[in-house]
Parts: structure tokens; C-alpha cells; sequence
């Protein structure tokens, strides 16, 4: 998980985040929280909640998906879709975590 | 409905409190004291703001909140000051329970804080994104 985290922030740092617009500060709260959750700072989140993070950022960072993230314009399309979805689903969860942050360091 | 949109944006950030907002930003952009009592004031409420009115942006928001206290603590400066005073200003507008139109009114009361918010994000989204960049290759 941690090297899920490491490999995923790293490809983060240089995808293009127009195509997920407002929904890409829920996309880095993926990121960092599955950092914590990797590193027990922070454990909870319901387990399939996580399971949808956890594909959702497989996804994005995936370069060979659906639209081939190389392709230029469309290869972000439907990576910013299957965040979208994920957002919905695991917004409240991504919600608390961020309350979480505020509070607790 | 777009157009009464856009018509409350423009009333929002004319209004008395957003200009306020803006000038005590400048004060707390240059003392970490201010700033830290910003923050906490900031998380003391925020639990009791209702997120559906800021809709995505909600997440925007968090981030302001994490990047005046890495600023604060000194970890994180890399923000220019006008776009340091446009976030500050645009938190402490949506603190403010008196603002255009007041907090308490149901239904609508946070709809123009969703406008300032929307604002400021459109201002200084990329600080915000490389601020959340810092955040994830930091530790």
C-alpha cells in the first residue's frame, strides 16, 4: 500500500489536472489517505470504501487503461471519470479524513 | 438561474464584508499568531458548516485550511502574497455568520459564501494544486 502510495503521488505530481477539475483535491485526499491509513496513523475508513480508493487511484496511475493516458486530450478522460465515480462514493469517507487532518496534526 | 447566479457572485465580492475580509487578510498574511487563530478558529466551526452548498469545492476549502497552517508553522511558503490575502479573505468571509446573506437563513445562507469560495478558487486553484503536490511528496 505504502508503494502503491509512492508510485501514485509520484505519476500525480505530473498528470494533467485539468480534466479532473474540482474533484482533484479529492483525488490527492486519496493519496494522503492512503498514506496514513499504510503508515496505522489513520484506520478509519470502512474496508469497502477503501477497496473503491484503492482501485480509483490503480486506475488513474494505470497509464494502459481504457484511453491510453499517453493519447493527447483524451488519455485523462476517463481517469477523471473513474475518479469522479469514486468521489461520489467515498466522499463522506474522504470528508471525515480531512476533518481528521485539521484536527489532529 | 445562471444569470442570478452570476449576479450574486458579483454582489458577494462587492460586498462590505468581502472588502473587509480582504483588508484584515493583508494583517493576518503578514502575522502567524493571527493566522493560527484563524485556523483554529477556522476548525472549530467548520464542523458545523453545511458542505452541500460548496458542493466540490469543499475540498478547495480544506486545503486552504492546511495551507495557512503548513504557512503558519513555517513549513510551507512557496504562495504569493495576493493570492495568500485572497484565500485568508475568502476563509474569513465564509466564518463570518453575518456576510450578504446571513449564515442562518435556511436554505440559502451559505450560497454566497459558495460564490466567494468559487472565486477565490478560480484565483489561486494552481497554488492550491502545487500547495497539495508539496503535501503528497513531503513526508
Amino acid at each position: 500500500m505504502r508503494e502503491l502510495f509512492n508510485e501514485a503521488a509520484k505519476e500525480a505530481a505530473t498528470m494533467p489536472r485539468e480534466p479532473f477539475g474540482d474533484t482533484w483535491p479529492y483525488f490527492q485526499a486519496m493519496l494522503r489517505l492512503i498514506r496514513a491509513y499504510a503508515d496505522g496513523q489513520y484506520i478509519g475508513v470502512p474496508e469497502n470504501t477503501l477497496v473503491v480508493i484503492v482501485a480509483a487511484i490503480v486506475y488513474a496511475v494505470n497509464p494502459l487503461d481504457v484511453i491510453p493516458d499517453a493519447l493527447p486530450a483524451l488519455g485523462y478522460l476517463d481517469d477523471a471519470t473513474v475518479v469522479a465515480l469514486a468521489v461520489k462514493r467515498s466522499r463522506e469517507a474522504l470528508d471525515d479524513f480531512m476533518a481528521w487532518e485539521t484536527r489532529a496534526r | 438561474m445562471k444569470r442570478k447566479a452570476t449576479t450574486l457572485a458579483k454582489r458577494a465580492k462587492g460586498s462590505r464584508t468581502f472588502t473587509n475580509a480582504l483588508q484584515r487578510a493583508h494583517t493576518f498574511a503578514r502575522n502567524p499568531k493571527a493566522l493560527r487563530a484563524l485556523f483554529e478558529e477556522a476548525t472549530r466551526k467548520v464542523g458545523s458548516l453545511p458542505r452541500a452548498p460548496f458542493k466540490e469545492l469543499w475540498g478547495y476549502f480544506q486545503a486552504m485550511l492546511r495551507l495557512i497552517r503548513a504557512y503558519y508553522r513555517g513549513q510551507y511558503r512557496d504562495v504569493s502574497f495576493a493570492n495568500f490575502v485572497i484565500i485568508i479573505g475568502a476563509i474569513i468571509y465564509v466564518l463570518d455568520p453575518w456576510d450578504l446573506m446571513p449564515d442562518w437563513i435556511p436554505g440559502v445562507g451559505f450560497l454566497d459564501d459558495a460564490t466567494i469560495l468559487a472565486f477565490a478558487v478560480q484565483k489561486t486553484r494552481e497554488t492550491l494544486d502545487e500547495f497539495m503536490t508539496w503535501e503528497s511528496g513531503a513526508a
